[in-house]
């Protein structure tokens, strides 16, 4: 396996298993607090407690499993790296030892999870399943990045543990109310008793989002250091991300905050009424931007911090020009112009060539212009007053045809390769299935627009695949050579995988809320969508 | 449309990672020279030298490896052994002629993650 391959599946299984976590850790304090109220359980805390602690005996198998692929893929990394086994050193390793270590710990935190789950009225029972959660998440603590920094080891690391405590707290919580409610859809016992469960779990999210912003901005301020390092650098943009998309998830939970204490207030004398109605869409799309959130933060794990790179921030004009009004670029240079520019002086002297730029720029400029087209056919729909602005997401298909031509020169229509052996290359092979995905989207938000009775699942493939795009827009990184410019570039990127995500669950809590809270974020999403185009519109590639 | 099956809920989200796998590529420059003893000793030429690198954190030097790439992209793994602290690594160059040269370096962290990135320097005539 080619290490690229090897970085990026650990890569990925990072993030994974801290949602696993989430489940299992986040499940357990959440159990306790929300459920465990009373020795003597009723039927529908003992369903609803059977339930919760499958999800978290799941996650904590589910961190066992992508802990110990991490190893393995590490290995394999190492393996192609060095071109010779990296046993016995790699065993010498913190990470492979501490790696184990947690691996076996989450192992343990399952059965000990099974052992609870037989009899949860017994108080010893959760002492012990605790005791493994807290071995777990103090192990955690030798794998983050404060781990291996020379200079305040152990605050860093203490900080970083009890951050990722808070954050798994909040995200455990939301998913496992959110599975709760569902259980309560099939039983009524378990919905009547899902208000008193969310007023109970309010408290313990607020205290998790404390902890959060407690050991948050002590470690923003010793990686980040500076405001230009906020703004301009990766580290620095994907932290700005990540609050973002929690100040988002948090506007939720305050509605959820709300309508709890309304329920707590009137002594639940309306019954489910408006708890029921729209909490717990606000709760799956909170989960969702916190699952977002996550993978978020498994990529600033990896990303050097700010204060590392004094030299190569951007400052805050080069990062306002990346974002600021110019005129798109409307006329593309030919392909005899890039070729031309195209003799590559080799990565030792690397210099962008002008035609190059203007190609990227011409791309991205022009796919900005049917974007926006696509937003304001959206708009004109909304309105009521163009009812075939509901074919707008046929815009898509125009898009995607548009990357499959421009996106790789070299490859047919306008290179020598032809589209079978241009496939053999991993970005050219991304770029083809990026146009797959662009079509199926309008296809099928097409579909779901126009057809009498869509599957109840078609409405949701846009909005999923919005997110999707945003993690991944949000995750991916050019490759850092020159840090500057790559992040000027990275920037924009960033910012779009934000609107993408808000995009994506603006739409989904369109579709689950009746209007005017969903009419409002469907709005939302459409305004993202032309936001993005301008982002598109005004891109030009930064001098190398 | 409001009462969505959780299995359909589940199969929709579950594109997500699947989308993510596919479209991907993750970043990787964790471990980042911040220093090389280049600056108060330049390399000069003909002249096989030691250079130490010092990272923003402790790398594990046996599993790490860097390698020299010169104008014409001729790529020459170089031998590393540990510095004086976990944070440094000491390369060994080899005689070399003027110009211009890159470090590609691709180093292990001691918190489990990899760096694949690139530092530039010239060797020039004068001293």
């Amino acid at each position: 396996m080619s290490y690229e391959i090897a970085w990026f599946a650990d890569d990925l299984l990072h993030s994974f298993g801290l949602f696993a976590l989430a489940l299992a850790v986040g499940g357990l304090v959440w159990g306790f607090f929300s459920l465990k109220t009373e020795t003597a359980f009723s039927a529908a805390r003992q369903a609803a407690l059977a339930s919760s602690l499958d999800l978290a005996i799941m996650g904590a198998w589910g961190l066992a499993l992508t802990q110990f692929l991490q190893l393995w893929a590490k290995a394999q990394a190492l393996a192609d790296i060095l071109k010779i086994s990296p046993f016995p050193d790699f065993l010498d390793t913190q990470v492979f030892q501490i790696g184990l270590m947690r691996a076996l710990l989450a192992a343990a935190l399952a059965l000990g999870l099974m052992w609870l789950r037989r009899k949860p009225e017994r108080t010893g029972r959760w002492v012990g399943a605790v005791a493994l959660a807290a071995a777990l998440m103090t192990c955690g603590a030798w794998l983050v990045h404060g781990a291996s920094r020379m200079e305040n080891r152990v605050p860093l690391m203490v900080l970083t543990a009890m951050h990722q405590f808070g954050a798994i707290v909040w995200v455990g919580g939301v998913i496992h109310l959110g599975s709760m409610w569902r259980l309560g859809r099939r039983q009524a016992e378990v919905a009547r008793l899902w208000p008193s469960v969310l007023a109970r779990f309010t408290p313990l999210g607020m205290a998790a989002v404390l902890i959060l912003l407690l050991t948050g901005i002590p470690l923003g301020l010793w990686y980040v250091e500076t405001w230009q390092g906020l703004i301009g650098t990766a580290y620095g943009s994907m932290l700005a991300s990540k609050w973002v998309l929690m100040a988002a998830a948090l506007g939720l939970a305050g509605l959820n905050f709300a309508a709890a204490r309304r329920w707590r207030r009137d002594a639940g004398a309306g019954g489910l009424g408006g708890i029921g109605k729209a909490i717990p869409f606000y709760v799956e799309s909170e989960g969702t931007l916190l699952f977002s959130a996550l993978f978020v933060a498994a990529t600033l794990a990896a990303l050097p911090p700010s204060v590392d790179l004094p030299d190569q921030q951007a400052t805050a004009v080069e990062v306002i020009e990346a974002f600021a009004p110019k005129i798109p670029r409307m006329i593309s240079p030919t392909i005899e112009e890039v070729r031309q520019a195209e003799a590559d002086p080799g990565v030792v002297a690397r210099t962008e060539s002008t035609a190059e730029e203007y190609w990227s720029d011409y791309n991205h400029n022009m796919a900005g212009i049917l974007l926006l087209f696509i937003g304001l056919l959206a708009i004109a729909e909304r309105t009521g007053k163009f009812p075939l602005g509901r074919h707008w997401p046929l815009g898509f298909l125009a898009l995607a045809v548009f990357v499959l031509i421009r996106a790789d020169n070299e490859v047919w229509p306008y290179g020598d390769l032809s589209f079978l052996e241009g496939m053999q290359e991993v970005t050219t092979l991304q770029h083809k299935l990026a146009f797959l995905v662009t079509m199926g989207l309008g296809v099928m938000e097409w579909r779901a627009r126009n057809t009498p009775n869509p599957q109840p699942w078609l409405p949701y493939v846009f909005p999923a695949l919005c997110i999707t795009g945003g993690i991944v827009l949000l995750t991916h990184s050019h490759a850092a050579f020159e840090f500057k410019t790559e992040y000027l570039i990275e920037v924009s990127h960033t910012a779009m995988g934000v609107l993408a995500l808000l995009m994506g669950v603006g739409r989904w809590l369109e579709l689950r809320l009746d209007s005017p809270a969903g009419r409002l974020a469907g709005h939302g999403s459409v305004l993202s969508v032309v936001l993005i185009a301008a982002i598109l519109i005004f891109y030009l590639e930064p001098p190398a | 449309m409001k009462n969505l099956p959780f299995h359909q809920i589940i199969a929709v989200l579950f594109l997500v990672p699947v989308m993510a796998a596919t479209f991907a590529s993750s970043v990787h420059a964790h471990a980042v020279v911040i220093e090389t003893s280049m600056k108060e000793m330049p390399v000069r030429p003909g002249q096989a030298t030691e250079v130490e690198t010092r990272f923003n954190s402790a790398v594990e030097a046996k599993l790490s490896r860097i390698f020299l790439i010169d104008i014409g992209g001729k790529e020459l793994a170089l031998k590393i052994t540990a510095g004086s602290s976990p944070d440094r690594l000491v390369v060994e160059l080899p005689t070399l002629p003027a110009g211009a040269y890159v470090f590609q370096y691709r180093v292990l962290a001691a918190d489990g993650h990899f760096t694949d990135n690139a530092l530039r320097f010239r060797i020039s005539n004068n001293p």
